[in-house]
């Protein structure tokens, strides 16, 4: 006998639906008298059980969050509430000059694309310091990368905004290459 | 949330950018949260949407770890090769039909709580998930 599709009616006219749910979910088999004597589903019977013997080995592994994720998690939340009250203020000896962080989150943004060997970035601004999420492509000299990635934003801010020092954390969180 | 992200996306790089994302998403949406689904369906419903919105951004890219890890190694090569093989399979199936698997046979959310997560009638997450297993099905019976 050859392996039926599990998407197809079985010779004997029932679906493998049924017994999917019956090896996945435990319900009750409906045709238990059927299921004992038809040979379709009780080989359609093993080869789900032991096909689901494999995702329910795989279900029971542990997913653990690394440690800083909660962290980085409040930050990135804290960075969009703090959005309308988060500044940098620039000292002028004619005034007060202070800019968003909302401007500087995005012009950040900006910058970090001009960075070539960054794959995909995120920013935020908690109100004291800048935060960069990093993607790098493959094939980067990750420390090197990463200060010339600080570099370039604080030379940008510097620039840009005005000599004020904002403290630029830079964290690389994965490496990806392009197609 | 960080299990389902990175059950469905298989990256943790990626399954830590989609919490965090969740997590600013589920602050935006408290103000209008009545509390009508559960917390943890709400919260699962916020962390799905988010996943499946990298997916569907991720088309130009192939990731490096393509092949996700397993989060633990208990020594047992078998058993490893056993996960690595689902995360693979999992990964093939379209979007939605991996949202479902992962949050019923990964997740154990009942057929109605996916019903809220994916703002689906019961009956359609039913079919869905009947579609999605028996392709999964058929990946690992075919990658024996």
């Amino acid at each position: 006998m050859t392996d039926e599709p599990f998407d197809q009616p079985l010779p004997c006219g029932r679906h493998p639906a049924e017994l999917i749910e019956i090896v996945a979910d435990g319900v009750d088999d409906p045709d238990p008298a059927h299921t004992q004597e038809c040979p379709h589903c009780q080989a359609m019977l093993v080869r789900l059980r032991r096909t689901w013997d494999s995702v329910r080995a795989a279900a029971n592994e542990p997913a653990t969050p690394p440690d800083t994720l909660a962290a980085r998690a409040v930050h990135r939340v804290r960075s969009h509430v703090r959005r309308g009250f988060g500044w940098v203020e620039v000292p002028s000896a004619r005034g007060s000059l202070r800019v968003s962080g909302v401007v500087l989150v995005a012009l950040t943004r900006e910058w970090l694309s001009e960075c070539s060997q960054v794959h995909k970035a995120e920013a935020s601004y908690d109100g004291e310091r800048l935060m960069l999420e990093i993607d790098l492509r493959y094939g980067s000299e990750i420390t090197e990368e990463a200060s010339s990635i600080r570099r370039h934003v604080r030379d940008r801010i510097h620039a840009t905004v005005g000599a004020v020092d904002v403290p630029v954390d830079v964290h690389v969180v994965g490496v990806s290459a392009p197609i | 949330m960080y299990a389902v992200a990175y059950r469905m996306l298989g990256i943790r790089a990626d399954a830590e950018d989609c919490v965090q994302n969740a997590w600013v998403s589920a602050w935006q949406a408290m103000p209008s949260y009545r509390g009508k689904a559960g917390t943890h369906t709400w919260l699962y419903r916020i962390v799905t949407n988010a996943v499946l919105m990298e997916l569907r951004q991720r088309k130009h890219t192939v990731p490096l770890d393509a092949v996700s890890e397993p989060t633990s190694d208990d020594g047992d090569p078998e058993r490893t090769a056993t996960r690595l093989t689902v995360h693979r399979a999992l990964r093939a199936l379209r979007p939605e039909h991996r949202a479902a698997i992962v949050l019923r046979e990964f997740e154990g959310l009942t057929y109605n709580e996916i019903a809220e997560v994916l703002g689906l009638s019961v009956p359609t997450v039913r079919n869905r998930l009947h579609r999605a297993r028996a392709h999964l099905a058929h990946l690992l019976e075919e990658s024996r």
